[in-house]
């Protein structure tokens, strides 16, 4: 039945439409071909149209500055973020504004000006003197607005201070693996190579020996499997196939015990750097703590594919390049709690929320607040790259120093 | 190449054209099938977006059990919808569709030329062109899914077959479309490179072409000198995924493995896919501000002011363009020293695009402006090119990329600047020269309900977005909800959907009105919107050759609207100058 109706209606519409087209068409028709295509009233009601529209346009900009301020980043949590902050709100005050005069002079010309019969344009192709004020003012604004920019990335990206302590971020398939250096001070020598049961590929003597073996272990068992393959009465297809599949195996690990061994080699000549891995922390989990006021710098690597790091709440990011270290130094200068109380003040909000036993929101009440720290994945990494996420806690040196104490050395892991 | 007319079959004249305005038109027609598939496209992962855990029945009709079970949407296929998206709009609409169409279709009638200098290239031009989007099209419906790693496609996630589903025979039919489509391009850019060089006519001089032209000149430019960079960066990739070399790989472990392959860079794909990137951004936004000029001053009644600083300011942005690329990698990990560089040159483009504007303001000021749809989307544009630049001031400065670079910010600026920016400038040309294509004209009614629901659909859409960038929220994102701070804007993006909807469904009014005012549209005159330049000088039907008699001389600038000494508000460019009267500019 109701399908029915829908059939009518629809047909119904269409003939209307098309008796709406017939109509016009022969209003058309009437029409001389060098009257003119569109009509003045046409104009005037566009040109209407243009002025509302601007005015929507701005009031509902402001409405959002204004309305959704509480949900935005509060201000930095880090030292190195307030020159970011502060260059973002010079330049947002800056756009703001151009954007205010050149769209008031965008809708009111249009509106003002809009045809009328008998009327001329102003004729005025060009002037010279206006042309050179429009192209060197804002040059000015720029190369000031370059410079502070300049200065900014370059103190942060070259910071002077010796950091205080490293740790670093080993992106994969879909999650993060923190490591810091141990009593050293230093993070040890470590190789994809090592990957595996060893997280973050740590590069003690032990765990090259350890993979190895494993590494050597592996190659047996794929000729076994290959041997097997051959021997099956399967398909073409599937026998070709396992077999393909097999030769890259062995190519792979083969690679690796070439790989290891020449580690290997190198550590009899360069102990200390594969020494400084024994006592790093890995730690397990997606939860970590850092220490408020320490200078420290971030190393990152990744795995599989490219990751980037992201801290949002400490205006810091940088990739995770596979082959590559990359790095990038922030200090930490509130706890979590001292966060949580400025984003309060600053009338930042978030959303405090119930879930039932399935872990369904029933209920999500506007708080003052923040939801604290985290490290997110910002590079399209695959199916789950909308879930890898590190909580993290900074809290005070010495609470820090119970926590690290607490996590175990890579060698007695 | 003679003047008049011969005799054409229908293979001839509708398939294998070689006449440039059967070639303009049929870019236009692919053009517009592709550009609703990658609408389409964005509706499906906006819904996702907006509502994450709804199952809609319809999805699962469209997509099947594997990528919709239940009607949700799966997250292979949202990256995958993601990926194809923004490759469909950027290369196969924004380059393929508005070059393709306006450079053949404009190109040789504003010149004064019969038609383009090959039209044999020209065509193949075009059938590389169509090829490429069928490949494309066809890598949606292979079992795997088509190419997932973003439109950038960055190895080692596009290059390794086990990263994810997308990157298996689906990434390798992105790498043969693209390596079609480039040849396509180029073969199109020579074309019109050669032709604006060598078959103006007589009285056309490099500072009488309209800005059209210019535009579309440059773009040309630009394309042949940076597509070859990213055909190497296809087919070296494509090298890693089928020969077993390691350009782009090193030091990978992945399905329990550690690779074989090492030594390589995937920063070096990055550099080499951004050498293009980068002047593809001006490749898709020249044309667009080169029609948007054209549009602008014929409706304006005026002069384009500052038609010389026009020019230098195209051929300022163009060079520029080659020297930024870097913008898109301050985060890589790369020196910070050329972080320093590539923010000083990115910012320096602002400099030229803020003369463009105004220029442009100028031009309208005590204008007789006819509000045509043609114009309305000509203005659209200049707006959202502000808009759109404006924000480029916070991205392209590498203190502040660091904490939005890859958030919903980036996505609300590009898609502000070069997608609907592009687009308007799009819709505007094609407002204005469909009589010139047709003989017809498009119904302006209709054309007023298409401006008004696009230009709300996209400030609706791409102004909230700005906000979820600044609350911090990532892009290619399945879904906001796996962290609670992002879960507290989720508010906006029902929003967001809502509008996108809207604009979507007020594209059926621009589908309508163009194919059915084809056959059935008012007749229109020669010259309809009272215009200077070669094209409406030109008879009406269309004719293979352009001109009954011998092709027209120019003896003036194209912008000469409302010259004072004049009784029309218009003179065209074929009227020689009176006694005494001084070229305009």
């Amino acid at each position: 039945m109701e399908i029915i109706l829908i059939i009518l209606a629809v047909l119904l519409g269409g003939v209307a439409i098309f008796k709406i087209l017939k109509a016009r068409e022969l209003v058309d028709g009437l029409k001389d071909e060098k009257s003119d295509p569109i009509t003045d009233a046409e104009m005037r009601t566009n040109a209407l149209g243009l002025i509302v529209y601007g005015f929507v346009l701005f009031a509902l900009l402001v409405v959002q500055i204004v309305g959704w301020s509480k949900y935005m980043l509060p201000s930095s949590a880090s030292v190195h973020g307030d020159d970011i902050d502060g260059l973002m709100n010079i330049t947002m005050i800056l756009i703001l504004s151009v954007f205010f005069v050149t769209h008031t002079l965008l809708f009111w010309f249009g509106f003002k000006y809009y045809y009328r019969k008998g009327r001329k344009g102003f004729w005025y192709p060009h002037n010279n003197a206006m042309e050179m004020a429009w192209t060197v003012v804002p040059a000015i604004v720029l190369i000031m607005l370059i410079s502070y920019g300049m200065s900014t990335w370059g103190s942060i990206m070259n910071p002077e201070d010796e950091a205080d302590m490293h740790i670093e971020f080993v992106s994969e398939q879909f999650k993060w693996t923190t490591r810091f250096a141990g009593d050293d001070g230093k993070l040890g020598e470590a190789s994809f190579a090592l990957y595996g049961s060893n997280a973050v590929g740590v590069a003690t003597k032990n765990a090259l020996l350890k993979r190895l073996d494993e590494s050597k272990a592996a190659i047996e068992n794929i000729r076994q499997d290959s041997i097997k393959y051959e021997k099956l009465n399967e398909d073409g297809w599937n026998r070709s196939k396992n077999l393909d599949k097999s030769e890259e195996s062995l190519k792979n690990y083969k690679a690796n015990v070439v790989r290891l061994n020449r580690m290997l080699a190198d550590y009899e000549k360069f102990p200390a750097k594969y020494d400084a891995g024994k006592d790093d922390k890995v730690i397990n989990g997606n939860s970590i703590k850092l220490p408020k006021g320490k200078t420290i710098k971030f190393q990152f690597r990744s795995k599989d594919v490219i990751h980037s790091a992201y801290f949002p709440h400490f205006r810091a990011q940088m990739n995770a390049v596979p082959g590559m270290k990359t790095y990038f130094t922030f200090q930490p200068k509130e706890t979590s709690e001292e966060f949580n109380l400025k984003a309060a003040e600053e009338g930042r909000v978030y959303l405090k929320r119930t879930l039932d036993e399935e872990g369904n929101v029933i209920a999500a009440v506007e708080t003052p607040g923040s939801t604290g720290y985290i490290l997110l994945c910002n590079k399209i990494c695959g199916a789950s790259h909308y879930n890898m996420k590190v909580y993290i806690e900074v809290v005070e040196e010495e609470e820090f120093n119970e926590w690290i104490a607490d996590q175990k050395a890579f060698e007695t892991l | 190449m003679g003047g008049g007319h011969h005799h054409e079959t229908f293979i001839s004249k509708y398939v294998f054209s070689m006449d440039h305005k059967m070639i303009g038109k049929q870019f236009l027609i692919t053009a517009i099938f592709m550009a609703v598939i990658g609408m389409g496209m964005s509706i499906l992962f906006r819904l996702q977006l907006a509502w994450p855990k709804e199952g809609f029945a319809f999805l699962n009709f469209f997509l099947g059990d594997r990528w919709a079970p239940e009607g949700v949407l799966d997250p292979n296929m949202y990256l995958a919808l993601v990926t194809i998206h923004g490759t469909i709009i950027v290369f196969f609409v924004l380059t393929g569709g508005l070059s393709g169409t306006f450079s053949n279709i404009l190109i040789p009638y504003q010149l004064g030329a019969r038609d383009m200098a090959s039209g044999l290239l020209n065509m193949i031009s075009y059938w590389l062109f169509f090829v490429s989007s069928v490949i494309m099209v066809y890598s949606c419906f292979i079992e795997t899914g088509p190419a997932s790693g973003g439109w950038t496609v960055y190895p080692p996630l596009s290059a390794l077959e086990k990263a994810m589903p997308g990157s298996g025979l689906g990434m390798t039919l992105w790498l043969v479309s693209m390596t079609v489509f480039i040849a396509s391009s180029l073969l199109g850019s020579l074309n019109y490179i050669v032709t604006v060089l060598n078959l103006r006519t007589k009285g056309m001089t490099m500072v009488r072409m309209p800005l059209t032209i210019w535009c579309f000149f440059i773009t040309a430019i630009l394309g042949v000198l940076s597509f070859p960079v990213l055909l190497s960066a296809a087919l070296l990739l494509m090298f890693d995924r089928m020969l077993g070399t390691s350009f782009y790989l090193d030091s990978i472990y992945i399905g329990g493995e550690p690779l074989a392959q090492t030594g390589g860079s995937p920063i070096l794909y990055e550099h080499l896919f951004w050498f293009l990137g980068h002047p593809e951004v001006y490749i898709i936004l020249l044309p667009a501000l080169g029609l948007t000029s054209e549009v602008i001053s014929t409706n304006s009644r005026k002069p384009i002011f500052g038609y010389r600083a026009m020019i230098l300011s195209i051929l300022a942005i163009a060079f520029l363009s080659f020297i930024v690329w870097g913008h898109h990698m301050f985060l890589t990990g790369m020196s910070p020293f050329l972080g320093t560089v590539f923010t000083f040159t990115t910012l320096l483009i602002a400099i030229p695009s803020a003369v463009k504007v105004f220029n442009y303001l100028a031009t309208l000021w005590k204008g007789n402006l006819r509000l045509t749809p043609a114009m309305l989307f000509g203005m659209g544009m200049v707006s959202l090119f502000i808009s759109g630049g404006l924000t480029g001031l916070i991205l392209g400065n590498s203190a502040l990329d660091i904490n939005i670079h890859d958030t919903y910010f980036v996505v609300a600026h590009f898609h502000i600047v070069m997608g609907a920016g592009a687009i308007f400038g799009m819709f505007a040309g094609v407002y204005h020269w469909f009589p010139r294509m047709y003989g017809r004209l498009m119904y302006s009614k209709l054309g007023y309900l298409h401006f008004w629901l696009t230009f709300i659909g996209v400030y609706g859409v791409f102004l909230p977005m700005h906000f979820v960038g600044l609350a911090g929220v990532p892009r290619r994102y399945y879904t906001n909800l796996e962290f609670e701070m992002f879960a507290d804007v989720q508010f906006i993006n029902p929003i967001i959907t809502a509008f996108a909807i809207m604009a979507a469904i007020g594209q059926s009014a621009f589908i309508f009105n163009f194919f059915y005012s084809i056959f059935r549209g008012r007749k229109s005159s020669q010259n309809p919107w009272k215009s200077n330049t070669l094209e409406w000088t030109a008879p009406i039907e269309r004719i293979h050759g352009n001109w009954e008699g011998p092709i027209p001389t120019v003896h003036r600038w194209p912008y000469d609207y409302s010259k004072p000494g004049y009784e029309d508000d218009y003179v065209s460019q074929i009227v020689p100058l009176k006694e005494g009267e001084h070229e305009g500019h």
